[in-house]
């Protein structure tokens, strides 16, 4: 259970072993649930990550990765920034294998003037560099176009790691998601099993809208 | 941009230069010796301070979107802001005078601490630090809890294990048009400091004494004078600092 002013958030149980999907209303409680998982607000309960109980933990020790809604500007050049991370946990070894997954390269020289959408991959970068047991996802695509949307949920998809992804778009969530959660009122009214083949192929056709420009 | 904010601004905008730029150059003699000096003193202190206030601005503001109790805590970096700046002098001038008061009262352990502040604080440069940083410590805080609430820079730093001084250190270089406005805005604001320094540190002289000893000494025409070579170097300054760090 957590609170934010007089809104409580109470969760029975969410075990999240894939990618799931929590969707939801503006206000439903989905960032408080993030929050209270990623240790940023107090919670009650348990939080479990990494097979271990880390709901004493501060965020820096909880080894949950926390990519938000706006995507927070890389504090130095990228490629200086990414090192940092990785030194950091041990993962300098896989720097240059996430910069081709992700496919940002030619960002690694640069350090301002980034767009949204490079902004967000970099911290989806840093994300995967700090090793964590899961990520955290708060409506990461939520000011990223339609393709740069595509390309990151492509990528949260071949993750093969437990993401708890916080949308409000429910055709988004049925393209990333195994399962997706309805959450309400504070509360996970219901939890269903992701339906992809459908979205796929509606994805495919969207995706040929831009096929001529690229 | 609508008509009438065009309106709204174009008034303003000519109020305010018609007040404090056209009619008081009727007034405007040469500013008396000690123009540059004061100025250049101003600048050199004012970036040192606004530079101390940064970290504790910062922290302030990551405690204040907390919440709780430390979250409270942080609104005492208010404080400055929100009395009287002749207040704050007297305050940080009663605080400094304590050793003194005790070393007079028989604590002669406190009498090395008198003399050091004496000698080294009160109408001393580092005086004149200590009340500017104190002073920019408000701009910081409100900058940098402005930003946090757009962007939640600190979850996003920690959740990647980044804590302590490094966290903050992170956090001023990711927010750094928030740093880059905070050390602008708090900059020019040590220009227009002058209750604090008048009680606290008013030697060496910075601008604003300087222009309060001009019109008593040489009436209104010289404070006119540097007044106005304050407005404009300090306009042009903040306006190439602002771009260049942004």
């Amino acid at each position: 259970m957590a609170r934010r002013g007089s809104f409580v958030v109470r969760v029975d149980r969410l075990e999240v072993n894939s990618v799931v999907s929590v969707v939801g209303r503006n206000g439903s409680g989905k960032t408080t649930l993030l929050d209270a998982i990623a240790g940023v607000i107090k919670a009650e309960g348990r939080v479990a990550a990494c097979g271990r109980d880390v709901s004493r933990l501060p965020p820096e020790r909880r080894g949950l990765a926390y990519v938000q809604s706006v995507p927070v500007d890389p504090p130095t050049r990228v490629d200086r920034f990414l090192r940092m991370v990785a030194r950091m946990h041990g993962a300098e070894a896989e720097v240059g294998e996430v910069v081709r997954r992700l496919g940002i390269e030619t960002l690694l020289p640069r350090r301002g003037g980034l767009s949204t959408g490079q902004k967000q991959l970099v911290n989806l970068a840093a994300a995967l560099l700090a090793r964590p047991c899961a990520f955290l996802m708060d409506e990461p695509t939520s000011h990223l176009d339609w393709l740069n949307k595509k390309r990151f949920n492509d990528v949260v998809k071949a993750l093969g790691m437990p993401v708890l992804y916080v949308t409000h778009d429910p055709f988004e969530a049925m393209y990333v998601a195994d399962v997706i959660c309805v959450m309400e009122g504070g509360r996970i009214l219901r939890c269903v099993g992701g339906q992809r083949e459908e979205l796929e192929q509606v994805y495919r056709v969207a995706e040929s809208f831009w096929s001529p420009l690229r | 941009m609508d008509s009438f904010a065009k309106a709204v601004v174009g008034l303003t905008a000519s109020v305010l230069l018609l007040l404090m730029v056209a009619l008081p150059l009727l007034y405007v003699d040469p500013p008396p010796p000690g123009f540059v000096e004061s100025f250049v003193l101003t600048a050199v202190f004012g970036l040192a301070a606004s530079l101390l206030s940064l970290v504790p601005g910062l922290a302030a503001a990551v405690a204040a979107r907390r919440g709780g109790a430390w979250g409270a805590l942080a609104q005492v970096l208010y404080i400055p802001a929100v009395v009287p700046p002749t207040s704050v002098g007297v305050l940080l001038l009663a605080s400094f005078s304590l050793p003194r008061l005790f070393c007079g009262g028989g604590v002669e352990v406190l009498c090395p601490s008198a003399s050091f502040v004496s000698e080294h604080v009160i109408n001393r440069p580092l005086g004149v630090l200590i009340a500017m940083a104190v002073m920019a410590l408000p701009t910081s805080f409100s900058i940098f809890d402005g930003a946090l609430r757009e962007e939640r820079a600190e979850a996003f730093f920690r959740a990647l294990g980044f804590s302590g001084l490094r966290l903050l250190l992170l956090l001023l270089l990711s927010l750094r048009s928030a740093t880059a406005s905070a050390l602008v805005f708090s900059w020019v604001r040590s220009f227009g400091e002058l209750g604090v320094l008048l009680i606290f540190a008013s030697y060496p002289v910075t601008a604003s004494i300087y222009i309060y000893q001009a019109w008593l000494s040489y009436g209104v025409g010289p404070a006119v004078g540097a007044s106005l070579a304050v407005i404009a170097a300090v306009a042009a300054l903040a306006f190439v600092a602002r771009r260049w760090l942004s």
